[in-house]
């Protein structure tokens, strides 16, 4: 386990720093994503991680530092190579993000439609072979409205590798799953990453998920990495907002109220 | 915050017992604590002897309603008021600020007060309270700007959503120049926003403009038969309809129903994360999304506006006839005589670039709306007052060109 998560990195994240408003999200964060692993981003609520998958995929810009990926630094690419890198990037959104006038079929297709000149045929094959993958060639006929939460993120899942793509970005893909969705998205995650040879990002917060699918984890809080390793690494880990984090404590680094200013006097006070 | 004074006189070895188990609970319990209150020793009590006023019994917020009733009215006219805490029982802050309140009160209508018996706990609090601002003196304001603020931060608003608005028009059209050579054309899209806003906007579009040509043919035969020049009346509604009023009317209603359809779709597929998922897939939402809306109303508007010139000169006709008794055949022959083949063509060539305003206005609305139904709605309501404003003023600057030219 420990070698996938040291193993040598495809995207390299240095010194970033990424400011909304006068709110640093990044302060100086250094990120190495090893290749053909499945590493996760992990922090609590509003600590950005989306915000890293949108820098990573070059949706936006840093206001200092580095994301490269397999060498390319994402924010330098002229726009024609960086929608080349992209295509060899997938990416599954938290509710799926399918196209909501087209039926599944369309859905996994639109992307092989896009950037390619395939056969009718071929594209029927390659769509069918995907949803295959996903367990859901029996519903390539539905219209996204018609599937459960699951199925979308499933179909969403087809869609994001049926491009072959080398690197795969899940965005809090376990949120809002019954269980037997959950293990399903889990699973496919897995063979996914092992059979395609991906590299896998998952950002989520969903502890108990992550330590048993990924290789590697990153723990974010507060525009900083609070800690990296591997779920057995985290685990020993005692740091206290490690713990506090990995074992869903209230009390601990991160407060239960939010520093402001007297409470008896913010009642009373005259409002300026 | 509660304080155990243990004055109490005859109730000491009670308040004994009360301040071991006050000690140790934060919050009042006991025989203070009983809602109703049970005994009457444990109201607060104002007993006024001489010039001295007595507190006894417990001051606390449970207790505290029926103080305010019980405050003696009369008080010493003359000399110094004198406040002996020697018999109080409890105090928590309610209590501390009702009087401390009342001190207050009694000091600023130029009155002298003198405390007595006050312990340190019991000084602590009244302290704490009096350190606080007087509530009743607190006004609570909400924010307001003068209205130079107000319209200084619309100003930056309107400024700053009219660059938005012209980078994704200039981005529209740059994509559009790029795209012009690879002949690659999404067809089916295409004609997809031609049907729906062409085809099935032609019956209220035949409607709306045959009734905007009876209109202006009627107010036309009211003036004109004053003057017995009924058959101006042609001139009148033919030079209307084909420049001003049929590529307005179009416009308008498209607006209304094209332009908010567009920005309640792309609203939509933005709220979804549809259209990040499009960029993730290394695929240009422009190209997708706006440079099929924009050229299929290109197509549609002025077919539309051909459709509401032919309607609205029959709507004219009709009047003509059924109102002064003007034949369609005399009505025609003198329209045709006024107007030529340019009149038509003024109002013919204002439709693409209204077609252009109405569709980048209503996708500009659409990616601007974020990931809540209620901004969707907000953003298409305004996509069509926009729309609509902009399509008034675009007409206006053609009537100022096309008098500057001498069309």
């Amino acid at each position: 386990m420990s070698t996938k998560c040291s193993a040598e990195p495809v995207i390299r994240i240095r010194d970033l720093v990424f400011e909304r408003g006068n709110r640093a999200i990044f302060d100086h964060v250094n990120i190495d994503i090893p290749r053909g692993g499945i590493t996760a981003i992990m922090g609590p609520s509003g600590t950005g991680k989306t915000t890293l998958l949108r820098l990573i995929t070059g949706q936006l810009c840093p206001s200092s530092g580095e994301v490269r990926v397999d060498g390319l630094p994402v924010q330098a690419l002229r726009t024609r190579e960086l929608y080349a890198l992209r295509m060899r990037m997938g990416m599954l959104f938290q509710e799926g993000a399918l196209l909501t006038d087209l039926n599944v079929f369309e859905n996994v297709a639109f992307p092989v439609r896009e950037h390619t000149d395939l056969s009718e045929s071929m594209v029927r094959n390659l769509v069918l072979m995907t949803l295959q993958a996903v367990g859901l060639r029996g519903a390539a006929e539905r219209m996204p409205a018609e599937l459960s939460g699951g199925m979308a993120r499933r179909v969403a899942l087809a869609r994001a590798i049926v491009m072959g793509p080398e690197f795969i970005f899940y965005d809090e893909p376990f949120t809002g799953l019954d269980p037997i969705s959950l293990g399903a998205v889990v699973r496919l995650i897995r063979r996914l990453n092992h059979t395609l040879n991906l590299t896998t990002v998952i950002v989520s917060h969903d502890v108990g998920v992550v330590e048993e699918v990924a290789d590697c984890t990153y723990l974010i809080s507060d525009g900083q990495v609070v800690a990296r390793g591997t779920p057995e690494e985290l685990r020993r880990n005692r740091s206290e907002w490690v713990r506090q984090f990995m074992d869903g404590l209230t009390e601990g680094p991160v407060p239960f109220h939010l520093p402001g200013t007297d409470y008896a006097r913010a009642l009373i006070e005259e409002r300026e | 915050m509660c304080i155990k004074t243990g004055r109490g006189g005859s109730r000491q070895g009670r308040q004994a017992k009360q301040a071991k188990i006050n000690a140790k609970l934060p919050i009042l319990r006991g025989d203070c604590g009983s809602v109703p209150v049970s005994s009457e020793s444990e109201r607060p009590q104002i007993r006024l002897d001489g010039n001295t006023i007595h507190l006894a019994g417990c001051w606390t917020s449970l207790t505290l309603e029926r103080a305010l009733a019980g405050l003696p009215r009369k008080l010493p006219r003359e000399g110094v008021i004198a406040v002996d805490f020697a018999e109080l029982g409890l105090l928590d802050t309610s209590g501390a600020w009702f009087i401390s309140r009342s001190l207050r009160d009694l000091e600023g209508s130029g009155r002298e007060v003198r405390t007595l018996n006050v312990s340190r706990d019991v000084r602590a609090l009244l302290d704490l309270v009096a350190s606080q601002p007087d509530p009743r003196e607190v006004k609570f304001t909400t924010p307001r700007f003068t209205f130079l603020q107000r319209c200084g931060l619309a100003t930056v608003q309107i400024y700053a959503s009219i660059l938005e608005y012209l980078e994704l028009l200039g981005r529209t059209v740059s994509r559009w120049v790029l795209l012009m050579g690879s002949g690659r054309v999404r067809l089916p899209q295409f004609f997809e926003i031609v049907e729906e806003t062409g085809v099935n906007a032609v019956p209220i579009i035949i409607l709306l403009a045959f009734l905007i040509g009876v209109v202006i043919t009627y107010q036309g035969l009211f003036v004109l038969r004053t003057y017995g020049a009924v058959i101006f009346a042609a001139n009148l509604a033919g030079v209307t309809i084909l420049r001003e009023m049929g590529p307005l009317i179009v416009a308008i209603v498209v607006a209304g129903r094209t332009g908010s359809a567009f920005a309640a779709q792309i609203g939509a597929m933005r709220a979804a994360d549809e259209v990040d998922a499009m960029v993730s897939m290394g695929l240009n939402p422009l190209e997708i999304l706006v440079l099929p809306r924009v050229f299929g109303l290109m197509l549609t508007l002025p077919l539309l506006t051909v459709l509401a010139d032919m309607s609205g000169i029959v709507g004219a006709a009709l009047t003509a006839q059924l109102v002064a008794g003007i034949s369609p055949y005399a009505f025609l022959t003198q329209m045709g005589s006024a107007i030529g083949p340019a009149t038509a063509l003024t109002g013919l060539a204002k439709a693409p670039i209204f077609a252009v305003v109405i569709a980048t206005v209503g996708c500009f609305h659409g990616f601007k709306a974020e990931s809540s139904a209620e901004s969707v709605g907000r953003r298409t309501t305004r996509s069509v007052v926009q729309g609509i404003f902009f399509v008034i003023v675009i007409d206006a600057a053609f009537s100022v060109a096309y008098s500057t030219l001498g069309l």
